[in-house]
């Protein structure tokens, strides 16, 4: 894809992507960021004077780029509202502009797959794959996960990118907390991506479903191969077989004599034995509870085995989400999330408030896009409460120099009692103690005349002592 | 209250573009006429170096009503917080009560203003000697600096290397020595800004004759870009026989005016401070009582954040401020030694469309002359 760059000061950039005012005359053919803020691409084909710009390029001065355009031109941040904001690293290493296979290929059943096990285990509802939300699919790590393999198929970086910042994105507060962490789905996506290349011809066995589990845990496919009743032509035997299974790794599991991750991929295999296929999900409902992951690896089976295996509404479902999976995507076409990557990095880092991130104009009033990669989008749902919990080292940081917000409310006139006081309880002890003490200090700060009693140490941790999840 | 924030480049003039070009780096001295956008320039800067990740950012004002001002700007949009705005001499007290609590014993609340600050100022001076370092903040901004002393600034100068201050030396309500003029000595960029926006041209003619510049390049009325075809300025004294008198007038032009300029602010100014009991007083019996915020130091509901409208602010704490309206209540009590010129012409430019005095008896010949109407000339053939 060609393009021309056009080196900006920022303050320049705000008027040309809102068209008050037009391009210079001359661009390059290189965008080089190392005497300016920012370089804004125009496809060279189209390059006129009033050409809309396609994609800024943000170096290492973004922090003062969005800064300065948050703070100065207020309207025209993000900036991802007019075009693809991508930083210079990002650019070169995903080899956007040389790229020109604008299009994705067929997505492997895997893929769709999977966001489907993700979609049911995130929901934490009823097993019910036919009333499940097509729209949700946009919202599940794995949908964006599977974005980045197909569009970057031969890039390691572009993937482990990408679930870098889910991970990040992840520990942000403001975002509601999901019951499957990208650390569990990491596992699976890996598995996923070592299976795709597979032929699918090998895999579309009921064996190809012991030998995942014996390659991600010995003991736990013993004990499914053990279990002939799974295997048996009876319907009535396979769930016989599947409640012995999941008997024994829940009793294992209670005994902590099995790793965590051994038990959902032991209990989704069973289920897809016990089914012949994607018939028996609901067997997981207990065990789903406990092991939200377990869905998901079920769909990876299930999307290894193919759609051969699969029973009318998974069918359905993953065909909706493969179309999603395979839209069309060009680098210099309009971004169709709320905020790009290095926005949202710079915006999560800077800022602590829930309310600067709602504030950003977007498509659902609950939830944020963002494009993780040129092409790669998730949803994340904003968390209910507005109270953020400030980020530790930055409060820290301020605590020492300035007042806490609660001696920020003392008035003049409680500040002079306090005076008094000091200079009263000075002159009591004049005679026992020299003048310099810490407890006057703490006469502005801890025992300041409107701070309320702070609880103990002690007294939050037993006030932020929960029973063990699922217990 | 509305129209009080603006945050687009659009809106800017070249010499406002120049200030905002300024990376966070260095000292910087902005100064400018009242409604220039000092104010409005430095909590943009201030936003603007916190987003750099410079974010132990520290804004100080002289007075509390424009601490509350900016305050009020901030929260709403959640890009400091509000312990970041305060002033200066709460600040110092703070900073000295962690850094040297011992000396606090000594300080004497009851000393005249200056003496207060004297000690202040010394205390200040040890309490940075336990800091060790000058980058105890980020980036300190100040405004209002034509009130503070050039020692209190070198003090601040002592804890970080970025620093940014506004002023006008016309607004300077303290007699603090020439602190705008010694800034450029110390190594301060000056940005200049010479036009003004938010008073109307009235307004501008009055607060130019209460403090006439040198050279009529300099006048408010000269560099006024109010946009008069948009709402009409009006600028008026009036004289009535009781103080009762004055504000059955002021409450009915202050009703009217909530009508006209609806989600605006009203500022009744007043020149000493136990006039605000007496306006409480007055205030109590009409059915304005709960929509008016009384700047005084006990009550809670003095700041703008109380989201009330009408505000009763002692004239030596208005700077900063700024009202579609404001309403000067009771000028016959201003007097020696509040006579200071600075101040009537810091109180006037405190309105943008529509200013009235009020008084019972004699006042001050500078507020006379101040808002005295120029008459024409007769025609001649009335004088023949």
């Amino acid at each position: 894809m060609n393009f021309s760059w056009y080196p900006l000061p920022r303050q320049d950039l705000p008027g040309i992507l809102e068209r008050r005012s037009q391009l210079p005359k001359a661009g390059v053919m290189t965008p080089d960021l190392s005497s300016t803020d920012v370089v804004l691409g125009v496809r060279r084909e189209i390059t006129t004077s009033d050409a809309a710009p396609a994609v800024v390029l943000v170096g290492s001065a973004r922090k003062e780029l969005f800064s300065w355009v948050s703070t100065y031109a207020e309207e025209a941040f993000p900036l991802s509202q007019f075009c693809r904001v991508c930083s210079i690293e990002d650019w070169t290493q995903l080899e956007l502009e040389k790229r020109n296979d604008l299009t994705v290929g067929a997505p492997a059943s895997i893929w769709p797959s999977i966001v489907l096990g993700e979609m049911l285990g995130q929901a934490k509802g009823d097993l019910d794959v036919a009333a499940v939300p097509i729209g949700r699919a946009t919202a599940c790590s794995s949908f964006a996960m599977a974005r980045a393999v197909l569009l970057y198929p031969c890039n390691e970086l572009a993937q482990s990118m990408c679930v870098e910042r889910l991970a990040v994105i992840e520990c942000d507060p403001r975002f509601g907390r999901r019951p499957i962490s990208v650390e569990l789905l990491k596992k699976i996506w890996n598995a996923a991506i070592s299976l795709q290349s597979v032929p699918r011809k090998e895999l579309n066995t009921p064996d190809t479903v012991l030998k995942v589990v014996d390659a991600i845990d010995k003991r736990t496919s013993d004990l499914l191969m053990r279990n002939t009743l799974l295997l048996s032509d009876s319907a009535e035997d396979r769930v016989v077989g599947f409640d012995s299974v999941a008997d024994t790794l829940l009793d294992r599991w209670g005994q902590k004599s099995l790793d965590s991750h051994a038990s959902p991929v032991a209990l989704a295999a069973a289920a897809i034995l016990a089914g012949r296929g994607t018939s028996h999900i609901r067997l997981l409902g207990p065990s789903s509870k406990l092991f939200p992951e377990t869905l998901v690896w079920y769909a990876l089976l299930a999307g290894v085995l193919g759609p051969e295996w699969w029973d009318k509404a998974w069918m359905r479902l993953t065909k909706g989400i493969e179309r999603g999976l395979a839209q069309f995507f060009r680098p210099d076409e309009p971004v169709s999330a709320d905020i790009c990557w290095s926005e949202y990095e710079w915006l999560s880092r800077t800022y602590d408030s829930l309310e600067i991130l709602a504030s950003i104009p977007r498509s659902v009033s609950t939830s944020l896009a963002i494009e993780l990669l040129p092409g790669v989008n998730c949803q994340f749902r904003f968390s209910g409460s507005t109270h953020i919990q400030s980020r530790v080292s930055e409060g820290d940081r301020l605590a020492e120099t300035v007042p806490t917000d609660d001696t920020a409310t003392v008035s003049p006139s409680n500040l002079a009692k306090a005076v008094d006081l000091l200079a009263h309880a000075q002159a009591l002890l004049k005679p026992q103690a020299p003048l310099r003490g810490q407890s006057q200090s703490s006469l502005f700060t801890d025992a300041s005349p409107t701070n309320e009693k702070r609880p103990t140490r002690r007294g939050v941790e037993r006030a932020s002592k929960k029973p063990p999840s699922g217990q | 209250m509305q129209g009080s924030w603006w945050t687009k480049i659009e809106q800017m003039d070249e010499d406002q573009k120049r200030f905002v070009k300024l990376d966070a780096d260095g000292l910087h001295l902005l100064v400018g006429p009242p409604g220039c956008g000092k104010t409005n320039l430095i909590v943009m800067r201030a936003r603007f170096i916190y987003g750099t990740g410079l974010k132990n950012v520290l804004l100080l004002t002289f007075t509390r009503a424009l601490q509350d001002f900016i305050r009020t700007g901030v929260e709403e949009r959640k890009y400091l917080e509000p312990r970041q705005v305060q002033t200066f001499k709460r600040w110092a007290l703070s900073h000295i009560a962690s850094y040297a609590p011992g000396l606090l014993g000594s300080y004497d609340k009851n000393g005249s203003f200056e003496q207060q600050r004297q000690q202040i100022v010394e205390m200040l001076q040890v309490a940075n000697q336990q800091v060790g370092g000058r980058n105890l903040f980020d980036a300190i901004l100040v405004d209002e600096v034509q009130d503070l002393h050039i020692d209190e600034i070198k003090a601040l100068m002592q804890l970080s290397e970025r620093i940014t201050v506004g002023g006008d030396v016309k607004q300077m309500i303290y007699e603090s020595g020439q602190t705008i003029a010694e800034l450029e000595k110390l190594g301060f960029t000056q940005t200049k800004l010479r036009f003004h926006y938010r008073i109307g041209t009235a307004i501008a003619e009055v607060a130019d004759k209460a403090l006439q510049p040198y050279d009529d390049a300099d006048k408010l009325r000269t560099n006024c870009n109010y946009k008069e075809d948009e709402l009409q300025s009006r600028a008026e004294l009036q004289e009535f026989p009781t103080r009762q008198a004055q504000f059955e007038a002021m409450y009915k032009t202050v009703e009217r005016q909530l009508r006209s300029y609806p989600g605006e602010g009203i500022g009744i100014l007043i020149p000493r401070t136990f006039m605000i009991d007496e306006l409480r007083e007055m205030f109590k019996k009409t059915p304005l009582a709960d929509a008016v915020a009384y700047h005084d130091e006990e009550t809670k509901d003095h700041a703008f954040r109380s989201g009330k409208l009408i505000h009763v602010i002692v004239f030596k704490s208005a700077k900063g401020t700024e009202f579609r309206a404001v309403h000067l209540f009771g000028l016959e009590e201003l007097q020696y030694p509040q006579n200071r010129r600075e101040l009537l012409f810091t109180v006037i430019t405190r309105a943008k469309t529509a200013l009235t005095g009020y008084h019972s008896g004699k006042i001050l010949a500078s507020v006379a002359t101040a808002f005295a109407k120029v008459q024409p000339p007769p025609p001649l053939a009335d004088l023949l």
